[in-house]
């Protein structure tokens, strides 16, 4: 198999999960769809001709740090935009969450299990709850859980110890355990 | 089942379902035209010290920072030698400069015995 050919596989096999990691990280289609497209670019731009077998890690490191990236551009444009907001009028904004609504029911969101309606509502809810997770909490979850990265390689994508990472996934799990029961969801 | 394998179990079970998640046919296309124009960036033969340097780096975060420190501490020590020469601290004689100065001093005066000798005079 060519090396491009190698690199295209693996690309269309880690582009959808990518793009629910950076989904979850900034919980916009567009910015997510501009963080997969540079973490491919550098990827298919620097380290094409790496062993396949390093491919993996290094994509989600790269899809990490471009994560990161963005969050400080937009820490960054968040403070010029409240500086200059405190100049202009504010108006009120009535409009509610659609998620708060589920949360103050107090019913159980999970319905049937052969319900659609029922499995997207869910499927709402543990999205909120993954995207409500602190940075490095989310980032330890979704690397073990979604992209089935065991400790060590965990740590290594996100340059931390092995320890950081069992803390941080326990944490994750916690908080989410929590939040899930408080809808309604077993967990 | 300890409480970590309660959590362990819960979080396989989440990322399951969360990768169950269907992308719309709209983003999969935005996602097939990512892929491709990715593929169109491959540059061949890029093999060179410093792509393998960096790939390292990113398997080995912790050497990768203690290689930026090592580097930072060998600019400082560069900018301080820099430094250090463009101001040699003097090395002529402050006393035959002096005479140097005045033109009282012969040509071989740089020998270290006849300086002497002449500091001894002055003196």
């Amino acid at each position: 198999m060519e090396p491009t050919e190698n690199l295209s596989a693996f690309l269309a096999g880690i582009e959808r999960r990518a793009f629910r990691q950076a989904m979850f990280a900034t919980q916009n289609q567009e910015a997510a769809l501009d963080i997969v497209q540079e973490a491919m670019l550098k990827l298919a731009e620097h380290y094409a001709q790496r062993p396949a077998d390093e491919w993996p890690l290094l994509f989600q490191r790269i899809l990490q740090n471009v994560i990161r990236d963005h969050h400080r551009r937009s820490r960054v444009r968040s403070m010029w935009i409240s500086l200059l907001s405190a100049l202009v009028p504010q108006r009120d904004d009535d409009e509610a969450n659609l998620l708060d609504s589920l949360a103050t029911t107090g019913e159980p969101a999970f319905a049937a299990p052969d319900d659609e309606t029922g499995r997207r509502q869910t499927r709402a809810i543990i999205d909120t709850a993954i995207a409500r997770l602190p940075l490095r909490q989310r980032q330890a979850f979704l690397l073990r859980y979604l992209e089935e990265l065991d400790v060590a390689q965990t740590a290594a994508v996100m340059g931390c110890s092995e320890g950081s990472v069992k803390t941080h996934c326990s944490r994750a799990c916690h908080t989410l355990a929590a939040w899930l029961e408080e809808k309604g969801i077993r967990p | 089942m300890s409480m970590n394998d309660h959590y362990d179990a819960m979080g396989t079970r989440l990322g399951r379902d969360i990768d169950a998640i269907p992308t719309s046919p709209r983003q999969q296309q935005r996602l097939h035209a990512i892929r491709t124009n990715a593929l169109e960036r491959v540059r061949p033969g890029r093999t060179g010290r410093l792509a393998s340097l960096r790939a390292w780096c990113f398997s080995h975060p912790a050497a990768e920072r203690r290689l930026a420190q090592s580097a930072l501490a060998l600019l400082v020590l560069c900018a301080g030698l820099a430094l250090w020469q463009s101001h040699p601290s003097s090395y002529i004689d402050d006393e035959v400069d002096a005479q140097l100065l005045a033109d009282e001093v012969p040509v071989d005066a740089w020998l270290s015995d006849q300086a002497s000798a002449l500091g001894g005079e002055r003196s």
